[in-house]
């Protein structure tokens, strides 16, 4: 059985995500299962069968997906970039769930994704604007 | 070459496929790539055929039925967490478990049917009491946690069963105490995990588990030593303590390996039993000093 990762990849030609560790450590292939964040590198592709899949390629052009991007640009959350888009997709889970995350929550939601280069408060300070700023949009 | 991947339409199938032939239930599938992995991008070099039963609706329900919490072997650790019934403890532990993407797949009978000893959500188990519904086309059969797990990788499940769900008693929780060590907070695997929980009613203990993981080759759990907390006050355990701790050390036999050593392992159990006996039972028996 096929990973989802290298179907997503190699098959649909969606390749914002990206393989990093392949053993669901890292986060850099996460997507969206039914609007839950998931490492589809370990996911087997029959496990996904009959449900909604999402991915940065999606998630992107919509409103949220814009200001996620703007965010992570103006926290200075984004250097080497491998991490980013998997960082997007589960920033996108977790504002989906709880538009209004504190620091904490935004941590805990992200824990699951490796950043080597920023140290991580550049991308909870990106998050925290595009929360801040989609709220404000929606006012 | 590539297992064969099974999904069958119903419970009743599966059984009769798990009767029929060898296949190798699956439902969160964290492992599969971990453990069987070839070198990138190559098929996992499993050889067994794979049964998909993540999506039966019959195994991811979660249901309260009189004093017991009935959750289906291959409900996700995130609906666990977030059903208003589940005990304490197991939402810390499953809080601690990996990260959001591992628990929005992830599953309490994938956890169990691994039988690794240093499994978090299964120390708690341990500690609640938990029983494991396992179904066949004969009937359904319920097992003590401890019974079902009897050594590393090793379970009483037999070949023509599957674990339907785990049935936690509930109201034995009214403290509870629950520490994992690992190398980092999120994904990691447990160096050991500790879990305790029980009831206190006038001062004294009441019922008791206590649970540790990651010291021997499956949870450690000692009815004799919980039997000699029963009943204790205070002053009681204040004065049980040292023969507790060396009750409990002379149980844990652990190893070293890629994630700790057997000694670091043993000071840290009995760091966590002071922790639990000098800290956590008096200020749950002596009530607010």
């Amino acid at each position: 059985m096929r990973r989802l990762l290298d179907v997503l990849r190699e098959d649909c030609g969606l390749t914002a995500i990206k393989e990093g560790c392949g053993e669901g450590e890292c986060g850099a292939c996460a997507i969206l299962i039914d609007g839950r964040v998931v490492d589809s590198c370990i996911l087997p592709v029959g496990a996904a069968q009959g449900r909604e899949i999402e991915t940065l390629e999606s998630i992107r052009e919509t409103a949220r997906g814009r200001l996620i991007v703007d965010g992570l640009s103006r926290g200075g959350g984004v250097q080497c970039g491998f991490c980013t888009p998997g960082i997007a997709v589960t920033i996108e889970a977790l504002l989906r769930e709880n538009p209004n995350p504190s620091e904490y929550e935004i941590r805990d939601g992200i824990s699951g994704n490796l950043c080597r280069c920023t140290g991580y408060q550049q991308i909870v300070e990106g998050v925290l604007y595009t929360a801040a700023e989609t709220r404000e949009r929606s006012r | 070459m590539s297992a064969e991947w099974i999904r069958p339409r119903t419970l009743q199938e599966a059984l009769a496929i798990r009767s029929a032939r060898h296949v190798r239930p699956l439902a969160g599938a964290t492992d599969l790539y971990v453990r069987y992995r070839g070198i990138a991008g190559t098929l996992p070099a499993l050889s067994e055929a794979v049964m998909y039963i993540g999506h039966l609706n019959e195994l991811t329900a979660i249901s309260v039925h009189e004093h017991q919490l009935r959750i289906g072997a291959a409900a996700v650790y995130t609906d666990v967490a977030a059903h208003p019934a589940t005990p304490g403890i197991l939402k810390n532990a499953i809080a601690e478990l990996g990260a959001p993407a591992l628990r929005n797949v992830g599953t309490l009978g994938g956890n169990i049917g691994n039988a690794s000893p240093a499994a978090d959500a299964v120390c708690t188990l341990y500690a609640l009491d938990a029983q494991v519904e396992l179904a066949s086309l004969g009937g359904a059969r319920r097992v003590p946690i401890d019974a079902v797990i009897t050594g590393p990788g090793q379970t009483a499940i037999a070949e023509d069963e599957l674990i339907t769900a785990i049935l936690v008693p509930l109201g034995y929780d009214s403290f509870s105490f629950y520490r994992k060590v690992g190398t980092r907070r999120a994904n990691a695997l447990s160096k050991l995990a500790f879990a305790a929980c029980g009831e206190v009613e006038d001062y004294t203990l009441g019922h008791l588990g206590v649970a540790i993981a990651a010291v021997g080759p499956t949870v450690i759990r000692s009815r004799e030593l919980e039997e000699r907390m029963r009943g204790a006050d205070g002053r009681k355990i204040a004065n049980l303590r040292n023969e507790l701790i060396a009750g409990y050390l002379a149980l844990v036999a652990p190893i070293s390996d890629q994630r700790s050593t057997a000694q670091y392992r043993r000071w840290v159990t009995e760091n966590l039993l002071i922790e639990f006996l000098d800290r956590c039972l008096p200020s749950n028996l002596n009530g607010p000093q």
